[in-house]
């Protein structure tokens, strides 16, 4: 593979600190000659007098003064914004050319709009978070959310530009965490709208059980879901099934201990970016979220090693307790809707033109098993409604559904539609989704009507 | 602390604020108060410990020329004096600044300290130090909206006085 043609600078980027860019840069190109003398003094005066013209912005002109702690902070701003736009820029070489033909003052402002732009598609991210988010009950995740907006209320791109205002405590999976401001959190939103994406790959009900199984009060701790699943489903894939299980019991941690316990670390580190490619195909996955995952498989690997050679793999994989006993759901129906309601509903269901408006209604007015199937038999829905349908009821839901047509088990199902005759649209059509559909899927719901029984 | 500002050079430069207080004598000369350029850079020497040890930083010229026209028509400050008057004046302006977490601008404090050194204090730098700007600035820290009444507490003090 030829690698991409890159071209050669005289200062190289990996020599710079990104966090300082702009006085490393001056560092070096000082070291190099690059820059004399008057040139860098010709800069502190720009530079004094760039910070002399923030402060009095920042009192208003009210105060010739500021505490030492202020005209850091301001400064700081400063260099963050002049940081900013440095490091936009193609390359170092260039940034050689803007610094002797370019004031201070102006790749400051510049510098600041490029923030403000920042700003601006981070806004949007925060929108795709708050629209992909996770329906888990852990604090850290539900406080940091509702947390988020406030950086946008509080960010202030002038005079703190470097500051991170928002109380983020939900980690992610990958966050080295050494940057700030709005870098910090533009990457933050991007990668926990990513995380989520992954997350919601998977049937709600897994992801209950997975931090069910993991501690007992898992609302109360300081967890990534997202490598908790990863890893799982990355255990499933090593042994062969399906990266959408999640379930891994002692006898699978048993096969993958028996599968890797004498491998080094390299053949370790194969096995996991393997399973890692595998389950990106399985799960279709792309872009973004397959760099993000691969990132990650090396550390991984060190701790499945760490793991194997202390017999100790529930300190890797989340375990299910087997133990437990099989919880049994005893169902008694509601009260069915009064007639005269459920003939108006039915008809206001009938006359919605958007399917949207038609879930929305159902999902608010129906309230009883009985009530969910006359509607399906009052000619609410057609054709391909029906799979939008389906798609926004629970697990538990379609369960009962299934257990209504008398279906108890797996063989039930697997009979098929000739043996089964269900003649009504609705049901050929539950059907045919169900068959379709993921087979891990069917297999929860088949778990569940097994425990379902009705009073 | 030094880190960001330790790079910046003649942060609070001097030759504007040694002119600025030479030029205010075009004014304060008609009410017998004359600065030296050595007295300038004497204010200004006072000024930058003041400054450091205040906590503060200040670019420019400053305040000092606000403060020279402020305080020249006052009865209490004669030509002997008026140097040590202003250093004084100067360190109780910067340690209020801070006292009053910046609330006040600099235009309010050095009318507030000039109102107040003029008549409640008459002429003591001690009291205009320790009694009324105290009062006033412990107003603002504690959110009184009318933080300039300090009334109340000087008949309190007085009360004290008389007891």
């Amino acid at each position: 593979m030829i690698s991409p043609i890159v071209k050669k600078t005289i200062i190289e980027e990996k020599q710079l600190d990104q966090n300082n860019y702009f006085q490393s840069y001056l560092k070096e190109a000082r070291g190099r000659n690059l820059l004399s003398e008057a040139e860098i003094q010709h800069m502190q005066v720009q530079m004094a007098e760039l910070l002399a013209r923030q402060i009095e912005r920042y009192t208003r002109f009210e105060s010739s003064s500021v505490k030492i702690e202020v005209a850091e902070g301001i400064i700081r701003s400063i260099l963050y914004g002049i940081d900013s736009y440095l490091i936009n820029l193609c390359d170092t070489d260039e940034c050689l050319k803007i610094l002797k033909g370019t004031t201070l003052s102006q790749i400051y402002q510049k510098g600041l709009q490029l923030i403000k732009s920042q700003v601006k598609e981070a806004e949007i991210w925060l929108k795709k978070v708050q629209d992909n988010h996770l329906e888990i009950d852990n604090y850290a995740y539900k406080d940091t959310l509702n947390a988020l907006p406030d950086f946008f209320i509080y960010y202030d791109t002038e005079f703190f530009a470097h500051h991170t205002p928002a109380s983020i405590d939900y980690p992610l999976y990958l966050d080295k965490m050494d940057t700030v401001g709005i870098n910090y959190m533009s990457s933050y939103l991007q990668k926990l709208f990513y995380e989520n994406g992954f997350c919601n790959l998977f049937p709600k009900d897994s992801i209950k059980r997975l931090l069910e199984d993991y501690h007992e009060q898992h609302e109360e701790l300081l967890i990534n879901i997202f490598q908790l699943i990863l890893i799982n489903a990355l255990g499933s894939v090593i042994i062969q099934r399906s990266a959408k299980r999640l379930d891994l019991n002692a006898l699978d941690c048993e096969q993958i201990y028996i599968l890797l316990a004498d491998k080094n670390e390299i053949y370790l580190k194969t096995i996991v970016r393997e399973a890692s490619d595998q389950l990106i195909k399985e799960l279709n996955i792309t872009g973004f979220l397959e760099n993000y995952i691969k990132m990650g498989s090396q550390e991984i690997a060190v701790r499945l090693k760490n793991a194997l050679e202390n017999n100790q793999m529930g300190t890797l994989f989340v375990l299910g307790d087997e133990s437990k006993t099989i919880e049994m759901i005893y169902f008694e129906d509601r009260e069915k809707m009064d007639d005269a309601l459920f003939i108006k509903l039915s008809e206001e269901i009938r006359s919605c033109r958007e399917l949207s408006d038609k879930l929305m209604l159902l999902k608010s007015e129906i309230y009883t098993l009985e009530d969910m199937l006359d509607i399906l038999e009052a000619d609410c829905f057609f054709g391909e409604e029906y799979e939008g349908l389906f798609k926004v009821l629970d697990e538990m839901e379609i369960a009962m559904l299934l257990k209504s047509l008398n279906i108890t088990n797996h063989d039930d199902f697997n009979k098929g539609m000739g043996y089964l005759n269900w003649e009504k649209e609705w049901q050929k059509r539950l059907y045919d989704y169900l068959e379709q559909g993921d087979t891990v899927y069917l297999e929860h719901i088949v778990a569940i009507i097994e425990k379902i029984k009705f009073q | 602390m030094e880190h960001y500002l330790s790079f910046l050079p003649q942060l609070m430069s001097s030759q504007n604020a040694a002119a600025e207080m030479m030029n205010c004598n075009q004014f304060t000369q008609s009410y017998g108060l004359l600065l030296t350029e050595a007295d300038a850079k004497q204010i200004i020497a006072v000024r930058k410990q003041v400054l450091a040890s205040c906590g503060r930083v200040e670019l420019g010229a400053g305040m000092l020329g606000k403060l020279i026209i402020a305080f020249c028509d006052s009865p209490y400050i004669n030509q002997s004096d008026y140097t040590d008057i202003l250093e004084e004046l100067l360190e109780i302006f910067y340690y209020f600044k801070n006292e009053s977490l910046d609330e006040l601008s600099d235009d309010e404090l050095i009318a507030s300290m000039k109102q107040y050194f003029d008549h409640q204090c008459h002429g003591s730098l001690e009291l205009l130090r320790s009694r009324e700007l105290e009062i006033l600035t412990n107003n603002i820290r504690h959110g009184k909206e009318e933080y300039e009444d300090l009334d109340l507490e000087e008949e309190l003090y007085l009360g004290e006085d008389e007891e």
